[in-house]
């Protein structure tokens, strides 16, 4: 009777031993994990708001409607953005790559305006990165 | 044995303590730093809206100077024509009021301040703020205005912009 018992504590140790080296190792894999996708959203967001910043302040925060001349003047390949502007109520808009609204992109913003035949209209551009 | 085992268990109970703090801190980290990151990126939006704002022209605007719009902007207390709606009509009459309608973010608060000069603008559902003394803004620039009476002022004006779900730095 009392063999058995020893026994049975022994198994159960055992597997509490066990379940604490799965749960460390889970654990620890969740809080690397955690860590390595928290740094890679914040390279991309900041990447994406480099992008944006550049777009606004290398042109005073004035574009052209443009956008794959917007790509080419600041030599950007490896990112995506949408420029959106009001001439009316309905939004005009040009993109440069694919943007799309997912949890693999990272999307920064900055409002600019969008000169166009001599006026400025109000305007929009969302720059995405990848995470 | 029963004894070696009881501290292995304790040793492993430490360990999975342990762990848990870490994952604990860092979510804490990674998420201050996501916070630092997106106060950064507004901090950026908001300058660029308030420069954005201020560059505005249209035909009514086209032949006036910088510093004349400034001068009508801040010494008059107002904005040309600002319309009652925010529901566009057609012909569409963009204004200054329709930048911000178009570029302003939903969700956040705006506070523009102009020293001695408030700015009183209003952003469809939005109020924004003009407060009676100088906020730890976070964009701030400084301009010379001619005002009618002839005399330059030289001018602190301050944009701030927060999310509509956190308290202002200090209240208005």
């Amino acid at each position: 009777m009392s063999l058995k018992g020893e026994a049975g504590e022994d198994l159960f140790a055992a597997v509490f031993v066990v379940l604490l080296i799965v749960g460390f190792i889970i654990a620890v894999n969740a809080a690397y994990g955690k860590w390595t996708e928290t740094q890679a959203f914040i390279y991309s967001a900041r990447a994406a708001s480099s992008v944006a910043e550049r777009l606004f302040y290398n042109s005073s925060g004035v574009v052209t409607p443009d956008c794959n001349a917007l790509a080419n003047q600041w030599n950007l390949t490896s990112v995506q953005f949408k420029l959106t502007w009001w001439e009316s109520s309905s939004p005009s808009t040009c993109t440069f790559g694919s943007l799309n609204a997912s949890t693999s992109q990272s999307v920064s913003s900055m409002p600019v305006l969008v000169g166009k035949n001599g006026r400025f209209y109000p305007g929009r551009v969302d720059v995405a990165v990848g995470v | 044995m029963l004894k070696g085992q009881a501290s292995m268990i304790d040793i492993l109970l430490l360990a999975v303590f342990i762990t848990i703090v870490l994952v604990g801190s860092s979510a804490f980290a990674g998420s201050e730093q996501q916070r630092a990151e997106q106060a950064r990126e507004e901090a950026g939006y908001a300058q660029a809206q308030l420069i954005t704002t201020l560059e505005y022209q249209d035909p009514a605007w086209n032949n006036q100077t910088t510093a004349q719009r400034l001068n009508y902007l801040f010494c008059t207390n107002g904005l040309p024509s600002p319309p009652s709606s925010c529901a566009p009509t057609a012909p569409v009459q963009l204004t200054l009021q329709n930048v911000l309608n178009k570029t302003a973010r939903y969700g956040y608060d705006y506070i523009f301040y102009a020293e001695s000069l408030p700015l009183n603008f209003t952003v469809c559902d939005r109020q924004i703020s003009v407060c009676s003394k100088n906020l730890p803004s976070i964009a701030h620039t400084q301009h010379e205005v001619v005002c009618p009476d002839g005399f330059g002022k030289l001018v602190d004006y301050y944009v701030g912009i927060w999310p509509a779900w956190q308290d202002l730095p200090l209240a208005c």
